[in-house]
């Protein structure tokens, strides 16, 4: 049974379907960054121990320069370019990134909004505790885990807000 | 210096048939895939070369955490790591692997990084082994020939290497510590390294004690296991008989901690020396103990 370098895949990525011929080595990363030009995603490491790659498979995170495109088939595929339309406003979480100066070269930005919006789609006021481990796996050269841990904690703190209002709100109705 | 990933073919079989049909047809050199967070940074570095890799991931559902009618568990092989962290049966009964689960790699790697991968990987300082040979976990392989069922500890030849060839690792047996009771006993993974998150554990401790007694007064029976102070995972055996039937005391516990120590074999690399690590198993065998027993 021989079969060809080359297979044909259908990809979900950011709510879109492609169908591309992949090297049944070649990494999801690549053929995120090279086939579909989504270079939000960065290449560090290539180990898994940076985090820069990291991609959202059906909600949760996972390093892509460690997931063959071809095992990729069948999930729903998220990269930081699916966060936010194009010409339209960020994402929470990258808007509170931007405002509290969370970022300096900006490499291992992606990554860690992808961990971040994971983190608080399952954690809606997630605890100092709870944001450490969420971007452990991340790792920035630059130094500015200050500046995120501020941003994650006021996305944390706007979350207990509107909880706390719908609680309020759901209290007035009943009554 | 990392390399690409050169192989020319992948498959992913969708049962057992299937899979030992390939492996029949298949003259090239092959290995199975499950997670792939070890398996491919090893190809990368140029350690391990394959010419196709079999996905394991579609064979009949291998994730699963079940108890048993006999007070023991199943772990299917191809649970991610990140389920027994999450999982509030294993921080329930089986706190000591809920914690080496949770310590091991990052999200992202536990989120793919599997049970059965963790333990076929055979690195001596894996997180999970040490916490099921405290368990006395049992092991079923699958050949073409059937399954046949084998103790955790024999899987095991040196790092890197066991005695798998060419069969599966389906599940991870557990079995009933005692009567079902999980008010008398303790078990936690303790893990040295460096770096708090994201790093390969120096040294390995699992303790688990089980007492005669709700007030703990007399030691049951004892189960220490170390990683990455031998070349493949190992129980402190002189320890544990020297805790068991015992009463706790300082003393006794001091004894059984240098016992410990004695009894690793320890070598000296990159992350730490094997005076360190043999230390390192004194200090933390003894923290075990009195966080069981404070005495």
């Amino acid at each position: 049974m021989i079969k060809p370098l080359q297979e044909t895949v259908l990809l979900h990525v950011n709510g879109k379907e492609h169908l591309l011929d992949v090297e049944v080595s070649e990494l999801l990363l690549d053929v995120l960054r090279d086939r579909l030009g989504l270079t939000g995603s960065k290449k560090g490491c290539e180990t898994g121990e940076c985090g820069a790659c990291t991609v959202l498979l059906d909600g949760r995170p996972v390093n892509s320069c460690l997931v063959l495109a071809l095992d990729a088939v069948g999930y729903e595929i998220t990269t930081i370019e699916g966060l936010s339309p194009v010409d339209g406003p960020l994402n929470p979480v990258q808007q509170a990134f931007v405002d509290f100066g969370a970022i300096q070269c900006g490499y291992c930005s992606p990554g860690m909004i992808m961990s971040v919006t994971a983190l608080l789609a399952e954690n809606s006021a997630p605890d100092d505790e709870d944001i450490k481990k969420a971007i452990s796996g991340h790792l920035c050269r630059c130094g500015s885990y200050v500046k995120i841990m501020d941003a994650v904690r006021y996305l944390s703190t706007v979350r207990q807000d509107e909880n706390m209002k719908m609680t309020v709100e759901l209290e007035k109705r009943e009554r | 210096m990392l390399r690409k990933m050169r192989f020319s073919d992948y498959f992913k079989p969708a049962d057992t048939r299937e899979l030992f049909d390939y492996l029949h047809s298949y003259n090239g050199k092959t290995a199975f895939l499950a997670g792939g967070t070890d398996l491919f940074v090893q190809m990368k570095s140029g350690k391990r070369e394959y010419d196709s890799l079999i996905d394991l991931k579609a064979l009949n559902d291998m994730s699963y955490i079940r108890e048993q009618a006999n007070g023991g568990l199943a772990i299917g092989s191809l649970t991610n790591v990140r389920s027994l962290e999450l999982s509030s049966l294993l921080l329930q009964k089986y706190p000591g692997l809920s914690t080496a689960a949770s310590m091991l790699g990052s999200i992202q790697v536990r989120n793919r990084a599997t049970i059965g991968g963790n333990l076929c990987n055979a690195s001596p300082s894996a997180d999970l082994i040490s916490p099921l040979l405290a368990l006395n976990a049992d092991i079923k392989l699958l050949s073409e020939d059937g399954e046949n069922i084998i103790p955790l500890v024999e899987l095991f030849r040196g790092p890197g290497q066991t005695v798998l060839d060419g069969r599966i690792l389906t599940e991870i047996i557990i079995p009933p510590l005692f009567n079902g009771n999980f008010e008398n006993y303790f078990f936690e993974y303790y893990k040295c390294s460096p770096r708090q998150n994201m790093d390969l554990a120096v040294v390995g401790v699992s303790i688990l004690l089980i007492f005669a007694d709700e007030n703990r007064q007399v030691i049951d029976r004892a189960a220490i296991a170390l990683g990455a102070v031998a070349p493949v995972p190992m129980r402190a055996e002189a320890a544990e008989l020297l805790l068991q039937g015992q009463r706790p005391s300082q003393e006794l516990f001091a004894r059984a901690a240098e016992q410990s120590a004695a009894a690793c074999r320890p070598i000296s690399d990159i992350r730490a020396s094997a005076e360190y690590r043999r230390g390192m198993v004194r200090t933390m065998v003894l923290r075990g103990l009195l966080e069981a027993c404070p005495c």
